[in-house]
C-alpha cells in the first residue's frame, strides 16, 4: 500500500449519511455527559476520603460511589466505545452506515439504563456499581431498578454494536473479500462488545428476576461480576490499541511497518487471552483449587503479550519513519513529532500511563501477592491509569479529532495542550499514593479509613495525596472534557482543515535503527521485576505467619 | 509488498524480533519462580515453616486446604454464630479480652463442664453440628505436624486449660462488627482462624506492620487459616468486602502480647 492512497479520516466521515453523522455526534455528547457527571462523583469520593467533603450520611457517600462507577465505567465507556466503533466502520466502509437507527435506538436505551440507574442508587440501599444481592436487604424496588439498569445497558450495547458490526461485514464484501488490520480489529472487538452485552445480562437477569419476585436469590452474582467486569475491563484496552492504530497515520502520517497480517494476529491474540485471565479477580475468594491459582497468575501474564506487541509495533514504526524522513539522535524522532496538535500530547501521555499501570498491574496477577493487595486502594490506584490515563484519554483524543469532521468545532487552543500532563500529574499522585497505602492495606470502598485513629497514621496522609490527585485528575479532565463537549455544541474557535503529514518511504523506515520501543519495553520489565520482588519483601518482612484460606 | 520477507530490515523493525520481545513477558513467570511464588503453593509453604519457622512470611494462597472444596462440611450460620459465641464466652478476660487458651487462676477455679474433653481437638462445641470434620483429618494432621514447634511455644507462657485446645479462634463477621471484637493472642503461638460471615460477605483483614494480612469471607462459607504473629502489638482488624453503610464502622482489636 503507498501512503498517499488512503483517504484520512476526515474524508471517511464526510463520506457517511449526514444522520450517521449526527448519531456518531450524538453518541459522543451522551458520553462527554455522562464523564463529566461521573469525575465529578469520583472527585468527591476521594475528596470524601481525605476528609475535607464527607457527606452527613454514609449511604450518601456510597451512593456516589455507586454512580461513579456506573456513570464513567459503563455509560462513559460504553457510548464513547460505540462511537469509535462507528468511526471505524466508517473509516473501513467509507459510505453510509448500515443499520444506523439501531444505533439511535441504543443511544435510547443507554438514556433509560442510565435513568434507572440513578433512581435505583438513590431509591435503593447503596450497592456499589457490582450490586452484591446480598446488601439489597429491604430495599428491593430500589434494587429492581438498579439492576434494571443494567437489563438496559446490556441492549444498549447490542444495539450499539450491531450497526458497527454489519456496516465492517458490508465493507469487506464491497472491498476485496477481506479487511484492513484496523478493520479486522474492529470487527474481533465488535464481538467482544457482544459477548459482554450477554456477561451483563447473565449476571443482572437473575437479579432483577429476584428482586422482582420471580426468582431465587442468585447465589453467584460475585463470580459472574468477576466474568463480566474482567471483560469490561480489557475491552477498552483493545479498543485503545485500535484507537491507537486509527490515529498514527492521521498524526504522523506513519503506518504500521509490520504489515496487517501482523497486527491481525495480535489483536487475535486479545481475543484469545482476555476470556481466561479472569481468574485472577477471584484469587482472594475462599476455596479454590491451588492449580486454579498457578494457572490463573500464569495466563494473566499472557495478556501482556499482544498488549506489548501493539505497544511495540505503533510505537516502533512511529520511531523508524520519525528516522526515515531525517530524525537523529536517540530521542530526535519524538521531537520531530507535531507537539503543536493537543492529540499528540494526549497520545504519549496515555503511553506514560500504561507504562505506570502496566507495571502495578503485573504486580497485582501474582497470586501470592493477592492476599496482601486485592481489596486495598492498590486497585483503584493502579486501575485508574489504565482507565483514565490510558483509555479515557485515548477515546478523548478521537472524540477529539473528530469533531470538526461530525460539524462541531474543534479548533485548537494553546492550553489544551496541557491538560494531559495536569491529568497524568494527577494521576501519578492518586496512583502512587494509593498503592503504597495499599499495600500498607489501606482498603478501597470505605468513605473514612483512619478509622477512628486505630489505622495507622499514615493512611491519613495518603489519603490527602490521593485527595489532592484527584483534584488535578478533576480538573484536567473537566477542562478537556468542557473543551472537547462545546465542541461538539458548537462553541469554539473554528478548526482548520487538518493537514496529514506525509509518510516516509517505507522502504528506508524498515532500514531504521528503531530501538526506543524495545529499550522501553527491557525497562518496563526490569520496572515490573523489581516491583514485585518489592511486594514480595514487603509481604516476608510482616510479623504474622499465615497459611490457608480455604472455604468449606 | 512489505510482508515479503525480513530480510533487509533492521533488526527492531523484523516481526519475528517484535514476538519474541513480547514473548518476553513470560519470563516474569521464571521471576516468580526465583521469588518462590511458583508450585505448588500452599504445600511449599508449610513445608518451608517446618523447617525454617522463624523465616515470617505470609502465604495467602488456599493451597494448604486445596482439598477442602466441598462446602458440605462446614456449620451453617446458625451453628457458627453459637460456636463464636460459645468461644467467646470460654475465653473472657475481665478486661473484656477473648484470649484463647488462658485462664487466669483465681477466676476460673469453679469446677469445669469440659474437664472430660479430648484434649486437643474440638474445643468450645458440645453440638454435633461439627460432625463434618472429618473429612478433613487428613489435612489437618498435616499442618499440625508442620507447624508442630510452634503448637505448644505459647503454653508456658501461661496456665493452659485442659478443656478446649486455646488453639482455635473463632471469629464472626457481621453487619457490621466482628465476634469477638477484642482478641488477645501470644506471639510465636499458632492459631487457627475459623472465620465465617454471617449476614453479607465481609472481610477479616488484619493490619500488621507495613502491611495487611487480607482475607476475603463469603456469606456463610467457613475459612480458615492458621496465622502465627511473630511480633508482639496492637492491631486493626478491618473488614475489605463493601458491606453496606456502616462499612468502615466495622473494626476490632487484635492484641498481640
Ligand atoms: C477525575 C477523575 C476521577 C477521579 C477523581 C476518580 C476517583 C475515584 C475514587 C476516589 C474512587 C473510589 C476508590 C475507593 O474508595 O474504592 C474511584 C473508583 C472507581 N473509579 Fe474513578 N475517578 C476518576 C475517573 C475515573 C474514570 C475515567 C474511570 C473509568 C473510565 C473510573 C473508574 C472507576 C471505577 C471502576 C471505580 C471503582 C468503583 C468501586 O469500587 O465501586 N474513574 N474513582
Ligand atoms: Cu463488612
Amino acid at each position: 500500500m503507498t501512503p498517499n492512497t488512503h483517504s484520512s479520516l476526515s474524508d471517511s466521515l464526510a463520506a457517511l449519511a449526514p444522520g450517521d453523522r449526527r448519531l456518531i455526534r450524538s453518541l459522543f455528547i451522551a458520553a462527554l455527559a455522562a464523564l463529566a457527571l461521573g469525575l465529578l462523583l469520583g472527585l468527591w469520593v476521594a475528596l470524601a476520603r481525605a476528609g475535607w467533603a464527607r457527606p452527613d450520611l454514609p449511604e450518601t457517600g456510597y451512593r456516589l460511589l455507586t454512580l461513579h462507577g456506573v456513570a464513567v465505567f459503563f455509560d462513559w465507556l460504553t457510548l464513547a466505545q460505540a462511537g469509535l466503533l462507528l468511526v471505524l466502520a466508517a473509516q473501513e466502509r467509507k459510505a453510509p452506515l448500515s443499520l444506523a437507527w439501531m444505533g439511535w435506538a441504543g443511544l435510547v436505551v443507554m438514556l433509560v439504563a442510565f435513568v434507572l440507574h440513578l433512581l435505583g442508587t438513590v431509591w435503593g440501599n447503596p450497592l456499589l456499581y457490582d450490586g452484591s444481592p446480598e446488601l439489597v436487604a429491604e430495599a428491593s424496588q430500589g434494587a429492581l431498578l438498579f439492576y434494571s439498569g443494567y437489563g438496559a445497558l446490556a441492549l444498549g450495547l447490542v444495539l450499539l454494536a450491531l450497526p458497527g458490526l454489519a456496516t465492517l461485514v458490508k465493507a469487506r464484501k464491497a472491498g476485496s473479500g477481506s479487511w484492513s488490520a484496523l478493520g479486522f480489529g474492529a470487527f474481533a472487538w465488535a464481538g467482544l462488545l457482544l459477548v459482554s452485552a450477554i456477561a451483563l445480562a447473565n449476571t443482572f437477569l437473575p437479579a432483577i428476576l429476584w428482586a422482582a419476585g420471580w426468582g431465587g436469590m442468585p447465589a453467584d452474582h460475585a463470580t459472574l461480576w468477576h466474568l463480566l467486569f474482567h471483560n469490561m475491563h480489557y475491552l477498552p484496552l483493545l479498543g485503545t490499541m485500535l484507537a491507537w492504530y486509527l490515529l498514527l497515520p492521521e498524526l504522523t502520517g506513519a503506518r504500521s511497518i509490520f504489515g496487517s497480517g501482523f497486527s491481525k494476529l495480535v489483536f487475535c491474540l486479545y481475543l484469545v487471552f482476555v476470556p481466561p485471565t479472569s481468574l485472577y479477580h477471584m484469587f482472594l475468594e475462599p476455596g479454590l483449587d491451588p492449580m486454579v491459582l498457578v494457572l490463573g497468575s500464569l495466563l494473566s501474564l499472557f495478556i501482556g503479550v499482544p498488549t506489548i506487541a501493539a505497544f511495540l509495533v505503533v510505537m516502533t514504526s512511529l520511531e523508524a519513519h520519525g528516522r526515515a524522513r531525517g530524525a537523529r539522535g536517540g530521542l530526535g524522532w519524538l521531537k520531530a513529532l507535531d507537539w503543536s496538535q493537543t492529540a499528540t500530547h494526549s497520545l504519549a501521555a496515555a503511553v506514560i500511563n500504561l507504562a505506570l499501570g502496566g507495571v502495578l498491574a503485573f504486580v497485582l496477577i501474582q497470586e501470592k501477592l493477592a492476599g496482601l493487595l486485592s481489596d486495598t486502594f492498590f486497585v483503584p490506584g493502579y486501575f485508574h491509569f489504565m482507565t483514565l490515563g490510558v483509555v479515557t484519554l485515548s477515546l478523548l483524543t478521537v472524540a477529539e479529532r473528530i469533531a470538526p469532521a461530525l460539524g462541531g468545532r474543534g479548533g485548537s487552543v494553546a492550553w489544551a495542550r496541557y491538560l494531559p500532563w495536569l491529568i497524568t500529574l494527577g494521576l501519578f499522585l492518586f496512583g502512587v499514593a494509593g498503592v503504597v497505602a495499599g499495600s500498607q492495606g489501606m482498603p478501597r470502598r470505605v468513605l473514612d479509613a483512619s478509622y477512628e485513629g486505630l489505622a495507622p497514621t499514615s493512611w491519613v496522609l495518603l489519603s490527602w495525596i490521593i485527595g489532592i490527585g484527584a483534584l488535578l485528575m478533576a480538573l484536567g479532565l473537566g477542562l478537556m472534557v468542557a473543551r472537547i463537549g462545546a465542541a461538539y455544541l458548537g462553541f469554539g474557535p473554528k478548526a482548520l482543515a487538518a493537514e496529514q503529514p506525509q509518510a516516509a518511504l517505507e522502504e528506508l523506515a524498515l532500514k531504521q535503527g528503531a530501538w526506543g520501543a524495545s529499550l522501553a519495553v527491557a525497562l518496563l520489565l526490569t520496572l515490573i521485576t523489581a516491583a514485585t520482588w518489592g511486594a514480595f519483601a514487603l509481604m516476608r518482612s510482616l510479623p504474622v505467619i499465615a497459611i490457608g484460606g480455604a472455604g468449606h | 509488498m512489505t510482508q515479503a520477507l525480513d530480510s533487509g530490515r533492521s533488526l527492531p523493525t523484523r516481526r519475528g524480533f517484535v514476538a519474541a520481545a513480547s514473548l518476553g513477558i513470560l519470563g516474569l513467570y521464571g521471576v516468580w519462580a526465583a521469588l518462590g511464588a511458583s508450585g505448588k503453593s500452599g504445600k511449599d509453604v508449610s513445608e518451608g515453616h517446618a523447617g525454617h519457622g522463624e523465616e515470617p512470611e505470609i502465604a495467602s494462597s488456599s493451597g494448604g486446604h486445596g482439598g477442602h472444596g466441598a462446602s458440605a462440611g462446614g456449620p451453617s450460620t446458625d451453628d457458627f454464630r453459637r460456636l463464636t459465641e460459645d468461644f467467646s464466652k470460654r475465653w473472657k478476660q475481665q478486661d473484656g479480652s477473648v484470649r484463647p487458651g488462658y485462664v487466669p487462676e483465681p477466676v476460673h477455679s469453679e469446677p469445669d463442664p469440659h474437664a472430660g474433653h479430648d484434649m486437643h481437638a474440638q474445643p468450645v462445641q458440645p453440638e454435633a453440628g461439627h460432625a463434618g470434620h472429618d473429612p478433613h483429618a487428613g489435612h489437618d494432621m498435616q499442618a499440625m505436624q508442620a507447624l508442630a514447634p510452634n503448637i505448644h511455644a505459647g503454653h508456658e507462657a501461661a496456665p493452659v486449660d485442659t478443656a478446649g485446645s486455646g488453639n482455635e479462634v473463632y471469629l464472626m463477621a457481621y453487619q457490621w462488627g466482628f465476634e469477638p471484637s477484642w482478641l488477645k493472642l501470644e506471639a510465636g503461638k499458632t492459631y487457627r482462624f475459623r472465620m465465617m460471615a454471617v449476614d453479607a460477605s465481609h472481610g477479616a483483614s488484619i493490619q500488621i506492620g507495613s502491611g495487611s494480612l487480607i482475607t476475603r469471607l463469603r456469606q456463610g462459607v467457613l475459612t480458615e487459616r492458621d496465622i502465627t504473629f511473630t511480633a508482639k502489638g496492637s492491631h486493626l482488624l478491618y473488614c475489605t468486602v463493601f458491606c453496606g453503610a456502616f462499612h468502615d464502622r466495622m473494626t476490632a482489636r487484635i492484641d498481640v502480647v
